[in-house]
Order: C-alpha cells, then structure tokens, then sequence
C-alpha cells in the first residue's frame, strides 16, 4: 500500500499540475483495496466496482478542491463508504450497516522470498484463522494491516474508538499466534 | 504485573506504528520478562509485512475502463491511458502526429511571415522598424498586454513571444553560447547547432537545447511553470535542486512556483516529519484537442486562444493577457469551474458569451471600460 507521503504529493499534483498521470497512479494504487472495502458492504463485485469508479470520477471532476484534503486516502475510503451507503439505501432502504455485516476475505501470499520463518504451511494456517475471525475484527485487522490506515483513520472511518481498535486487534494476533504455536507445536514432537 | 491482553494490544500498536516511545519500551521490558513471546513477535513481524497478493494489471485495466467511462459520459476528452509507465505513446502514432505537426508550423510561420509584411506596408512601419533595431543591439524584447510579437534571432532561431512577456540576450548572442533569459511565455523554434547549444533562463528553472520546438510559460505570479516540448529534446535544470530532467517529444513538465501553499499543506498534517521543501514536478503529455488534434500549449502561436477543461481562474488569467482586460470574480466558487473552448478572432464579450452559452446559468458579466466583473447567475442560487 502506498505511503501517506507519496499519496499526498500526487494528490499535489493532481491539484496544482492538473497531472493524469498522478490521478492513474493513486487509482491504481488505492483501487483495489477501496474495491475490498465496498464489497464488504455491498456485497456484490460489479457494483462494488461501479462504486469505486464513481468515488474517483468525483476526485476527477472536483481535482482543483482536493489539495484542501488534510488526510486524503482517509477521504477515499470515507466517500467510499458513503456511496456504498448511499447505494444500500436506494435499493435496497437500507442506509445503516452493522459491523458485523461487512465481511471480507484476507488471504496473505502463500510464498515470500523475504520471509524465512513461515512456511507455506504456515500461511495456510494463518489465512485459515484470520478468515475464522469474527468479521468486525477482520475488518479492523485487514485496514490496519493491508491498507495500512493509522488507527485514528479506522475510528472515524468506521465510528469506532481507538480502544475497540485495540481490543480487536488484540484478539486477531492472539488467534495468529496461537495458531502457529500450534504449528511449531506439532513440528517439535 | 501485566495482564496477558495487554500484550498483545502493545505487539499491535508497534506493527501498525501506533506505538508510543513509551510503549515501546513497556513492550521491550515485557519481552526480556517472558522470552517466550519473541517467537510469537518475530512471526507477526512476517505476517505483518506479508502483503495479501494484489494484482497491478488487474488495477491497470480497470484504470483504461474507467477512461472510457469518463470519456463516454463526456467527462475528460483527452485523458490518457497508462501504458508500461504510463507514458510512452507508440513510435507510429507520434511520427504520424509530428508530421502533422510541421507541417503546421510551417504553415504558421509563413502565415505569421505573409502578416509581418502586411503590417509593415499597412501603418506601424515606424514601431516595427524600432523593434527590429532593438533586436539586433539592445538586449531586452518585450511585449505589451494584449499583443503578440514574432522575433528572429541572429542565429536564424525563430522566437514567437506572448502577451506581457519578457526575452533578454546577450549583446554577444551567437558568438560562443547562445544564452537567453524569459519571463512570461514564448515558443521557440532553435536553428540546430551542436557547438552552441541554447539555453534558456527562467526564475525557476534552466533549460538546454541542441535544436528543438518547445513552449515554455514562465509568468511571475503564477502557480506553476509550464516547459511542453513539440519536437527535439531538452534538458531541464531545476534551479532549487540541482536536478536535471531529461524531456522527449509530446511531453510536458509542470512545475509548482508556489512553495508556499504545499508547506502549508505538508506541515498541517500532525505527523510532522522532516519537512522538505521542494517544488512538485509533474510530467505528463501535451493536451491535445480532439476536434483538429490542435495542441493546447503552443495553440497561441497560431493565433488561437484555448482552453481545455481549464479552471475559469486559469481562463481568467489567459483572457487578461490576451485582450489586456482585467477580471475579477466576485464569487470564489466560479474560480473553479471549468471549460472547454477555442477562439480566434472573437472578441472579449463573444468569447464570455460563448463561455455563457457552454454552460448556461452559471455566471453574468459586467464590462465597465477594460475592467470585467464575473458574478454568480441569479437563477444559480435556486
């Protein structure tokens, strides 16, 4: 995921310089973690995507403002949200969301070159509890981890505090955790 | 002395970079107490840093979809598709463009050629032939608000100057280094010579040519500095730092003047790390017209004044200089609507009208001698 320092020099650019090239880069960046995010609300791919592409029709169209925007990848995945919402409540009357509803899948790379501690065993197992995870505390882990938002951006995102944040995230690497101990566990005897 | 929940909300707070200098050291200390834990904080460091797969390609292509989208709901006429780094128009398509491309600038010159005649037969014989002489020994060329001025250097290089632009040279010109110095905008066409290479001075930044066409639009005041190279190849020098960047035809480099406004900008957030100031640099292409493939930065050399999707503050601007009017808005918000057109011979109160009739209800105007006040339309606050 793109660093909030990149995003906020391209989101200069798109401001100040009109710059395409800058507005194709945060697209493809951000992208398909917006697309995650709406799909877990809207539970269907198509749309989720239509969602999305109206999300950055708007940055476009609303290019020369957006350089007011203190926390610019927080205001994507909040007018993601809101549009997703905005769709619910159209077609379906329903404008709130529970936490629980919003589910998603996670699944970590079974091979990384990098990493030298878990197998791809591991990972299965891994992937295998984080998805076993309640779906709310998903969810939290899954931006904190993925999309890399600050704690503060998941409270407002998704109206939480930051001490449910830490509650959850808790709970996700206890249950990470024990499922590799488990693993090492069964290497050893 | 901790409770075993704790530990984990700390382990969180260090990967997701949460984590307080005292927290870190809480988490350190808890660690030296139960070793056992560090197995556990090495294998979350990894599952951390393990990215889920994303496909990139997958994001590319519905970027090209989302172009479409745009362009079918009549939402940008000329943005561009990514390709490999996004920039990289095929070798068919720009020889094909650049031929058309010469082939209007020497139409331009021979039109701009057969009015220089004209004007000189018809009546300001005196001011030109002044002009000509000042070209030849002073070394200060400039233009009024509102007039555009074609200029031959010694060395054959062809110079067209806009609006309230300034071009100094050296009484030297030609002898060893041909060295210029521009304020304002102006389209060069440099003769070819390798042992004397051309270079051009503005406040921001230096550019180098062996022999080229290019654009360059440098006016004090304004929030960015414009270089958009036809053909040829140059080499920008950015006067702040040192950097050197190297542009190839179709492109264009954009650069911010005001450094003001992004260190306000970076220093607000509240993670106010080492602040570096330097200007944004954006390369991007030339914006070409989809009605004549007419290019928007160098359209004023032939006379023509455009806008593409630009903002009416930008508009506003460019229409001052080019009929030495001044404009001002008596709402901000109109400054930031945008606009599409193309114009020639119109005059200041056709092309309002027409900018009026693009996107009915939006502004009114008022012409009071030279000065245009723009003013929300009455039926916009419905």
């Amino acid at each position: 995921m793109i660093s909030n320092q990149e995003i906020k020099d391209l989101q200069l650019k798109l401001c100040d310089c009109n710059d395409q090239h800058a507005f194709a880069q945060i697209y493809i960046a951000c992208m398909p973690n917006l697309l995650k995010f709406s799909k877990s609300i809207i539970k269907n791919n198509e749309l989720a995507e239509e969602i999305v592409s109206d999300v950055f029709i708007n940055v476009w169209q609303n290019r020369a403002e957006i350089g007011k925007i203190e926390n610019f990848k927080l205001y994507l995945y909040v007018s993601t949200k809101n549009t997703s919402l905005n769709y619910l409540s159209r077609h379906f009357r329903k404008n709130v969301i529970s936490l629980e509803e919003m589910s998603m899948n996670i699944s970590m790379s079974p091979y990384n070159p990098e990493q030298l501690l878990i197998t791809s065993e591991a990972v299965n197992k891994i992937n295998f509890e984080i998805n076993k995870l309640p779906p709310r505390c998903k969810l939290i882990f899954k931006l904190a981890k993925e999309d890399r938002l600050k704690y503060n951006d998941i409270a407002q995102l998704l109206n939480i505090s930051v001490n449910t944040i830490d509650n959850q995230m808790a709970i996700a690497l206890k249950k990470i955790s024990s499922a590799i101990n488990f693993n090492l566990k069964k290497i050893i005897h | 002395m901790y409770s075993s929940e704790h530990i984990w909300v700390m382990m969180a707070r260090k990967l997701s970079n949460e984590a307080s200098p005292s927290e870190l050291a809480e988490l350190e200390e808890y660690l030296r107490q139960y070793p056992e834990f560090n197995y556990s904080k090495e294998i979350l460091q990894d599952v951390w840093n393990n990215k889920s797969s994303t496909n990139s390609q997958y994001a590319e292509n519905r970027y090209k979809d989302l172009v479409q989208q745009m362009k079918n709901r009549g939402i940008n006429k000329e943005i561009f598709i990514p390709t490999d780094h996004f920039i990289q128009p095929e070798e068919t398509v720009k020889t094909t463009f650049l031929f058309k491309r010469r082939f209007l600038i020497i139409g331009t010159i021979a039109a701009s050629m057969l009015a220089f005649i004209i004007i000189l037969i018809s009546k300001n014989s005196f001011e030109l032939n002044s002009q000509i002489a000042e070209v030849q020994f002073k070394n200060e060329i400039s233009t009024k608000i509102g007039s555009k001025s074609k200029l031959l250097l010694p060395d054959g290089t062809t110079v067209w100057l806009n609006s309230s632009s300034m071009l100094t040279y050296d009484k030297n010109y030609g002898n060893s280094i041909r060295e210029v110095s521009l304020s304002g905008e102006a389209f060069f066409d440099v003769v070819k010579n390798a042992s004397k290479p051309f270079i051009i001075h503005t406040a921001k930044l230096d550019i180098k040519v062996l022999g080229t066409a290019f654009n360059v639009k440098c006016y004090p005041g304004e929030k960015t500095t414009e270089t958009s190279l036809i053909r040829g190849s140059i080499e920008v020098t950015l006067k702040d730092r040192q950097e050197k960047i190297k542009m190839k035809p179709n492109e264009k480099l954009v650069i911010n003047n005001d450094e003001i406004s992004t260190q306000n900008l970076v220093s607000s957030s509240t993670q106010s790390q080492t602040v570096i100031q330097k200007p944004i640099i954006s390369l991007s292409h030339l914006s070409i017209l989809k009605l004549d493939s007419t290019v928007v930065e160098t359209a004023w050399v032939q006379n023509r004044l455009v806008f593409n999707g630009d903002t009416f503050e930008d508009i506003a601007l460019k229409m001052e200089r080019w009929y030495a009017v001044k404009i001002t808005f008596t709402d901000e918000s109109l400054k930031l609507k945008r606009f599409t057109g193309s114009f020639e011979k119109e005059s200041v109160v056709e092309a309002l009208e027409a900018l009026q009739f693009s996107s009915p209800f939006v502004f009114s105007y008022q012409i009071k001698n030279d000065a245009i006040i723009i003013s929300k339309h009455k039926n916009l606050n419905k």
